[in-house]
């Protein structure tokens, strides 16, 4: 305690000189702070954006749209169909649920009131599939699908906008001109990595298809898989039951992907591990670049103080004594670098956490994290005890007689 | 002030203990080289417990390498020097800071106080060293303080105080400990004749009154005479040891000089609209 006052006191002696000196590290502990923080932050955000939806999903897609690699020019692959749809309802015993979809966008409109937002034409198993519910109600039927009804089931953020506080439910409203009739609001879902899910307007497939011409090929297919476990054996059915249905024979590639949101998850950890990385490069260059310059002020240090340490050590310091006083130094040196990085990588941590949840219009939760503080005050201590022990050995080493005649 | 009868300096009889016994002490740098120079040279003396020897010579006298030898901060090429009894010519660097910290006071000719550091704080160093709790450090850093006359400076920082208060504290910090013997190296150096007469005055209460053993290294005669003996150092060997018959009584100096001073005083300020004439020998400077 006495020598950490001690330390306190001399470096109070030159308040600029050591706060320059910390500046390294308190960036360096800074970024580890800051990192740490919002790579928590990102993994919340992202286990919270894959709960929103069904955690079984598996989306179906061809390359046929993808347009002109070499492989499609030759194979010629086709597009999905209602009737791959069909064969994968009935064919696949670890799929629950199947949708083929139709994407398309276009204008809602209810009297004065408008809003461009996305239509999806689906069958009704698609509710189940991303775990929709209504907060009015119901969703369209089977028989809805079969027929081509013109039934529209709205976003909460649609029929926010279109009708406020009147009751949208058995009201007609017109999607590119063309009457719809609400039967159903989606309850708020929030947004799936920044797309918002809540800014659409489901329809039945067939509807899509026929009047609002969106085409009779299946852009993409959803599929919920029967429980977790299952979605590679899910993946393998699906496969085999499209080849079947578009009748491929064996040696035929096919254009099918097929994705979960294991891939989704592992991809934008990906992306979150290349930031941490970055802000890791960042802090682990200014911890080496502070540790230097509290080596090289300690050194400068030493080298006033030699009269000093000429003195101590006439009054009875050992080696050991004054190796210690200017090591605790040193460590005072980097441990208040670490607080100050700490309290400044917290700050921006909450800082760009609240900018990401503006932008993505989801939550990204911010809480301090133990572990990552104290890793970060260990690595401040270790600075300071690492750079500081030559300068600190030297001072210990030096000869008394020639310290006390130092001028 | 009044003049004391009893002698000023202990003059402790033969069969004293001895604090110091140096035999054949040698100190060669460079050995080995072309040119080795032989600091000292079978150096052989011994101090009794009480008394208060000043070491005189030139630079190059080898003076100071026998300060350095007796203060344990170097140790010699040949020889052997019992400190208190113990040889400590052969201990480790870790061994020697012990014996510094617990045997050994140090005073020098600039202070070395740090500047930090309060009064007070200043005193406690030995003692933290020493592994002494705070409470007792604090106690005996003011006793000793006290002693030297600062009571009222305690916690005043070095920029603070005159001189020869400075010089003060660094002799109470060379108390703290209750060393055994004291070093003090030009303590007077660097002040001038009042305050120097002021901290031999005190060296010398220290020596007659609680028996503190001093050994002085100074190259002033006037000050060497204050000591009971005197050791004239030459091209690193005792020139001449021998015994001061009648070392000054510095308060006795001292007061003569403050009546002679005062009596100047008065002359100057009779002869009215004249300035006092530059005067060297520092008149009432610093010291209270």
């Amino acid at each position: 305690m006495i020598a950490v006052m001690m330390a306190l006191q001399a470096l109070a002696a030159n308040k600029l000189r050591a706060a320059l000196t910390i500046l390294g590290t308190v960036i360096g502990v800074g970024c580890v702070v800051a990192l740490w923080h919002i790579g928590d932050s990102g993994r919340s955000y992202m286990s919270n954006s894959l709960a929103s939806i069904g955690q079984n999903l598996i989306f179906i897609s061809t390359r046929y749209s993808a347009g002109e690699d070499e492989d499609q020019r030759r194979f010629k692959f086709r597009p999905l169909t209602l009737s791959d749809a069909e064969a994968i309802k009935f064919g696949c015993p670890s799929v629950k649920d199947v949708s083929p979809m139709l994407f398309g966008s276009g204008q809602a409109v209810n009297g004065k009131r408008f809003r461009r937002t996305q239509i999806r034409g689906c069958y009704a198993s698609y509710m189940q599939i991303m775990n929709y519910e209504f907060s009015a109600g119901v969703s369209f039927s089977d028989a809805d699908v079969k027929s081509g009804n013109r039934v529209a089931v709205l976003g909460h953020v649609v029929a926010q906008e279109l009708f406020g506080a009147i009751d949208p439910i058995k009201q007609v409203i017109r999607i590119n001109q063309v009457p719809f009739t609400v039967v159903g609001i989606l309850k708020p879902k929030g947004s799936f990595f920044g797309d918002n899910q809540d800014d659409r307007i489901l329809v039945p497939f067939t509807s899509a298809a026929v009047h609002l011409g969106f085409g009779r090929n299946v852009h993409m297919m959803f599929a919920s898989a029967l429980e977790r476990g299952l979605i590679p054996q899910a993946k393998n059915e699906i496969r085999l039951a499209i080849r079947k249905s578009q009748k491929l024979s064996s040696d035929r590639k096919d254009g099918i992907e097929l994705n979960d949101l294991g891939e989704v998850a592992a991809s934008v950890d990906k992306v979150l591990i290349g930031i941490t990385m970055l802000l890791g490069a960042i802090g682990a260059t200014s911890l080496l670049v502070g540790g230097i310059g509290i080596m090289n002020i300690m050194l400068v240090s030493v080298t006033e103080r030699t009269k000093e340490i000429g003195l101590r050590v006439a009054l009875g310091a050992t080696d050991f004594n004054v190796l210690m006083q200017f090591l605790i130094e040193a460590m005072v040196l980097s441990g208040l670098g670490g607080v100050i990085g700490t309290i400044g990588g917290i700050g921006m941590a909450a800082a760009t956490t609240a900018v990401l949840t503006m932008v993505t219009g989801q939550v990204w939760p911010m809480e301090l994290s133990v572990p990552a503080l104290v890793t970060a005050m260990i690595f401040a201590l270790a600075v300071g005890v690492f750079f500081g022990f030559y300068p600190a050995w030297r001072a210990s080493r030096l000869d008394p007689i020639t310290a006390l005649r130092h001028e | 002030m009044a003049e004391s009868p009893v002698p000023p300096v202990l003059v402790p009889p033969n069969e004293s203990p001895r604090v110091v016994e140096v035999e054949h002490l040698s100190k060669t740098y460079g050995e080995g080289t072309p040119f080795p120079v032989h600091a000292l040279r079978d150096v052989w003396f011994r101090v009794r417990q009480g008394e208060f020897v000043a070491v005189m010579g030139h630079s190059g006298s080898g003076k100071s390498t026998l300060m350095n030898m007796l203060g344990c901060l170097d140790r010699p090429t040949k020889g052997r020097y019992l400190l208190n009894g113990q040889d400590v010519s052969r201990k480790s660097r870790r061994e020697l800071a012990a014996v510094r910290s617990q045997t050994l006071g140090f005073v020098f000719q600039s202070f070395h106080l740090l500047p930090r550091l309060t009064a007070m704080q200043n005193c406690e160093i030995p003692l933290q060293y020493g592994g002494v709790g705070r409470s007792e450090r604090r106690a005996r850093a003011e006793e000793v303080l006290t002693r030297v006359g600062l009571k009222e400076k305690l916690h005043r920082r070095p920029t603070e105080l005159s001189g020869g208060q400075q010089q003060r504290v660094a002799i109470a910090r060379a108390l703290v400990n209750r060393p055994r013997l004291l070093l003090a190296d030009e303590p007077t150096g660097n002040l001038d004749t009042r305050t120097g007469l002021e901290i031999l005055t005190l060296l010398q209460d220290l020596n007659s009154s609680d028996g503190l053993t001093i050994v002085m290294v100074t190259h002033e005669p006037d000050v060497a005479a204050c000591a009971s003996r005197r050791i004239m150092m030459r091209d690193g060997r005792i020139h001449s040891d021998e015994a001061n018959p009648q070392p000054t009584n510095a308060r006795k100096v001292l007061n003569d000089f403050l009546k002679v001073e005062a009596e100047r005083e008065a002359a100057e300020t009779a002869v009215a609209g004249v300035s006092p004439p530059l005067e060297g020998g520092g008149r009432g400077r610093g010291q209270s």
